[in-house]
């Protein structure tokens, strides 16, 4: 294993993606995470944070740049390698609508092990073991397995989707978690309790975590914050 | 295996859907495979309608001609053989049995066959099935007629009933019939099929007898009586076909030339089987077109499949947004779709043909009663099996438009999707 001081490095970064009707530009100089911090990016929608949670997970690849990822090199692989990348070191949630109507909340929380032999040797070697260790990140985040484990992930509540989401996030102990708004869909009591429940399993993990949000209130809770606008320029421009 | 699971599960979560498009593929798939069996079995029943003849011999015509008024009775012969030539065929080594047909009266819009009694044993259809009788004989008596399954049930006869000739092929005219010769049912025929459902079969000598004082087309009218008639000894002097049996088929082709070659009178001899090539041939078109029409509702099947995919698709962007942040390769959203369709297709096809073959063993009886139509059921043949393929592999193909939609939103949309 290598010793990694940063997991997320980030340098003169250069994008931009046009068709007929638009141009859209984005810069970012530099941005740093250190590992096991939790980071917060404070922006609102369309200030090219969608990019930058993008380039981040391997999904857009930026026309110039640096991305080093878990000391990876995203700039430099495939991809094909960035998705691998991406099902191994990273788990995501989203602000909404994180899990597959039609598979059930256990069948959701354990898609990530399917996509990654590394996260699923992290949870052991049988499937009684991957679903053991589901149904504990379940009850952890506060949705019975037992109650809910076989239930369509469509018939849950959006707070409990979201937990959900969470578990699927941590299952197999990816060392990146990568959320966008995850609690905007949520009200302020579910907020407190989602994220608390949030950062005691990156805690137990030992997982970077990076969220991005436009509530100021939740600053105080994460090591390092930062404004959206100090990172990135973005322009979106209309053509005429 | 993913990518098979998911797909499984995301066609029973659209059950209604899935199930309409499924049923509608293998809807066209009865119909396709239907019209294919039905034309199959056309065709063969048609080919069968004579069996066991080795050649037909009339006087000279076209094969077709021939074939058309002697085995189906259609139009009319356009002269006689007579009795002398009838007896120099019979003389030959070749011919192992004769049966001469003579034709020309009609009885209510059914044709009349006179022939002799080893018509019933000789004449064969399908596979070499004999004619059998529903009721009754064999005529054994000059004024006795057999008749074929239809005439009895569409004019509600039965034996023992009396009925009327009426001279040339048209309806019962006054002063035109031979009301004064009556015949008595001796016996129905069993349905076959075959135009001999619709033939009214008596004697030779009957048909001679009917005709005794018509001359020139009035008739004259001196004898009274059937004793009359049978103290006369008649025999015929001419006939309109023969059915000729060979002891070997080596000497078909030498026998024909012999025929064709005889100078006393011109002839011609035919092999049923080359002539009913040839008919059959004039039907192809028919058989193209409705191959066309089918096949169109299969394409419209697999059309209302391909846009089922395609509006779910919008709906599923999300879905797809999910798969990927979990590390899926575009290629495992392809993947993901061409799964669907041709899962799909493939149960649309199976439950098709199942459903074909249910109905054929359902409604075989029935189709037989009602149009003499005789379906085999066979297991599929080759012909079925490359339609099912051809219908699979052209629902994989259409499946690809969907799937290649979906590639390329799951690469443009990536994580982000403006719901």
């Amino acid at each position: 294993m290598k010793n990694i001081r940063s997991a997320i490095q980030l340098s003169d970064l250069c994008f931009s993606w046009g068709n007929s009707a638009n141009d859209f530009n984005f810069k970012l100089n530099n941005f740093v995470l250190p590992v096991n911090t939790s980071g917060i990016i404070l922006g609102s929608s369309g200030s090219g944070k969608s990019t930058l949670l993008g380039i981040i997970s391997g999904i857009i690849k930026p026309n110039v740049g640096v991305i080093k990822v878990l000391g990876e090199d995203l700039f430099k692989m495939t991809g094909s390698q960035r998705d691998r990348f991406r099902a191994d070191n990273i788990g995501i949630i989203f602000q909404q609508f994180n899990l597959i109507p039609y598979l059930s909340t256990l069948e959701n929380v354990l898609l990530p092990l399917r996509l990654s032999l590394k996260r699923r040797i992290s949870c052991g070697s049988s499937k009684e073991q991957y679903i053991y260790e589901a149904k504990k990140l379940l009850d952890a985040l506060g949705v019975s397995s037992k109650k809910f484990g076989n239930q369509l992930a469509s018939t849950l509540s959006v707070g409990q989707q979201q937990r959900v989401a969470a578990a699927r996030a941590f299952i197999g102990s990816p060392p990146l978690i990568i959320a966008d708004e995850p609690t905007s869909s949520l009200d302020e009591i579910s907020e407190t309790d989602f994220l608390k429940q949030l950062f005691k399993q990156t805690s137990t993990n030992k997982t970077t975590l990076l969220l991005v949000s436009h509530n100021k209130k939740i600053i105080p809770k994460f090591n390092k914050s930062f404004e959206i606008t100090d990172i990135i320029q973005s322009t979106l421009s209309q053509k005429t | 295996m993913l990518v098979f699971n998911l797909a499984y599960k995301s066609i029973m979560n659209r059950k209604l859907t899935s199930l309409l498009t499924i049923i509608s593929i293998s809807l066209s798939v009865i119909l396709i495979l239907s019209v294919e069996k039905i034309r199959k079995s056309t065709r063969t029943s048609f080919i069968n309608t004579i069996s066991g003849t080795d050649l037909v011999i009339g006087p000279r015509a076209s094969g077709i001609q021939l074939l058309l008024y002697s085995v189906f009775h259609m139009g009319d012969a356009t002269a006689n053989i007579t009795i002398k030539t009838v007896e120099d065929i019979k003389k030959r080594s070749e011919i192992d049995w004769v049966v001469p047909i003579s034709l020309g009266d009609s009885h209510k819009g059914f044709r009349v066959i006179g022939t002799t009694n080893n018509y019933f044993e000789r004449i064969r259809y399908r596979r070499n099935m004999t004619l059998k009788f529903d009721k009754g004989n064999s005529f054994s008596n000059l004024f006795e007629a057999v008749i074929g399954n239809d005439v009895a049930n569409s004019l509600g006869y039965n034996v023992g009933d009396k009925i009327i000739l009426a001279h040339g092929t048209g309806d019962v005219i006054f002063g035109k019939d031979h009301s004064d010769t009556p015949f008595i049912i001796s016996g129905i025929l069993e349905k076959t099929g075959t135009p001999s459902d619709r033939a009214v079969i008596v004697s030779l000598e009957a048909i001679e007898a009917i005709h005794i004082g018509w001359n020139s087309g009035t008739y004259d009218k001196k004898i009274k009586t059937v004793k009359d008639y049978k103290a006369m000894n008649l025999k015929p002097t001419n006939v309109t076909a023969l059915f000729v049996g060979l002891k070997s088929r080596m000497t078909t082709f030498s026998f024909q030339r012999w025929i064709n070659r005889y100078s006393q009178e011109p002839i011609t001899a035919i092999l049923p089987g080359v002539v009913f090539g040839e008919l059959w041939s004039l039907i192809v078109n028919i058989e193209k077109a409705l191959l066309i029409v089918t096949s169109m509702v299969v394409f419209t099947a697999l059309l209302g499949m391909i846009v089922s995919i395609l509006s779910s698709l919008n709906e599923r962007r999300r879905e797809m947004a999910i798969l990927r942040s979990l590390g899926a390769k575009p290629i495992h959203i392809f993947t993901l779709f061409i799964t669907e369709s041709s899962c799909i297709a493939f149960l649309g096809v199976f439950s098709g043909a199942t459903a074909m073959y249910a109905l054929l063993f359902t409604f075989k009886p029935i189709i037989e009663k009602f149009t003499g139509l005789y379906i085999e059921i066979t297991s599929p043949g080759n012909n079925e099996f490359i339609i099912m393929l051809i219908i699979i592999l052209a629902s994989i193909i259409s499946g690809i438009i969907p799937a290649l939609r979906a590639y390329s939103l799951s690469l443009s949309d990536g994580l982000i999707v403006k719901s």
